[in-house]
């Protein structure tokens, strides 16, 4: 399972873990309009832009490369129907966004694989449409 | 070698590339951050430390002045995979 390193998993693991506070939250849903503790730059209105522009809908399965606490491929299973496979190097994040999707009732359209963009582990052609946000900056 | 993402996109078999430059919104989005933390900034010190929150606003502020520079951009790419 590849990793940029050890100290930036330690960076993103501590995010994920500290990042359901309020304050942070509040910020969240100032800045992006989000509330799945995010601190990237996809605003809601991109994530929609994005969710319109690869055409989702009901019953495509979706791959978030990245996926972190579950933003925006949660956002964006729960507007088109379709469900979503999360895969992220911090397996924290992910519990954050199985968590999420729980509450939400997605958790039967909701998947997080603890994984790295670099060696997915998927077989071809398991996906309808990929996404990846706020991941090379 | 640096490699563009459409070249990228284009190595690993995707066609009909689109690219959105949302730079300007991105440039938004990092103000907006620089200027929604520091209104909470006690709260944040508390959940962060000083020194995490320190170093995050540092780099917000860094990467604005990037924006501003000319040296960060902010792309929505969209291909298909025939």
């Amino acid at each position: 399972m590849g990793s940029i390193s050890a100290e930036h998993d330690d960076d993103f693991r501590d995010r994920y873990v500290r990042s359901g506070a309020p304050a942070l939250i509040e910020a969240e849903l100032e800045v992006l309009g989000s509330d799945y503790r995010a601190n990237g730059y996809t605003t809601m209105g991109q994530a929609d832009d994005l969710g319109r522009a690869i055409g989702l809908q009901i019953g495509d399965r979706l791959l978030d490369i990245g996926s972190g606490c579950g933003w925006p491929g949660l956002h964006l299973a729960a507007r088109h129907g379709c469900a979503v496979v999360g895969i992220d190097p911090v397996r924290e994040g992910g519990d954050v966004a199985a968590a999420r999707a729980a509450r939400d009732g997605m958790a039967d359209r909701h998947a997080v694989v603890t994984g790295n963009g670099d060696e997915l582990p998927f077989r071809s052609a398991s996906f309808d449409a990929v996404v990846h946000t706020d991941v090379t900056c | 070698m640096r490699t563009s993402y459409r070249s990228m996109l284009a190595t690993a078999g995707f066609v009909d590339i689109g690219a959105e430059d949302r730079t300007a919104e991105y440039r938004a989005t990092q103000a907006a951050w620089i200027e929604a933390v520091g209104r909470r900034s006690d709260a944040i010190r508390e959940i962060m430390g000083d020194q995490d929150y320190e170093e995050r606003v540092d780099s917000r502020t860094r990467a604005l002045a990037a924006i501003d520079a000319g040296l960060l951009s902010r792309f929505m790419y969209r291909a298909t995979r025939p």
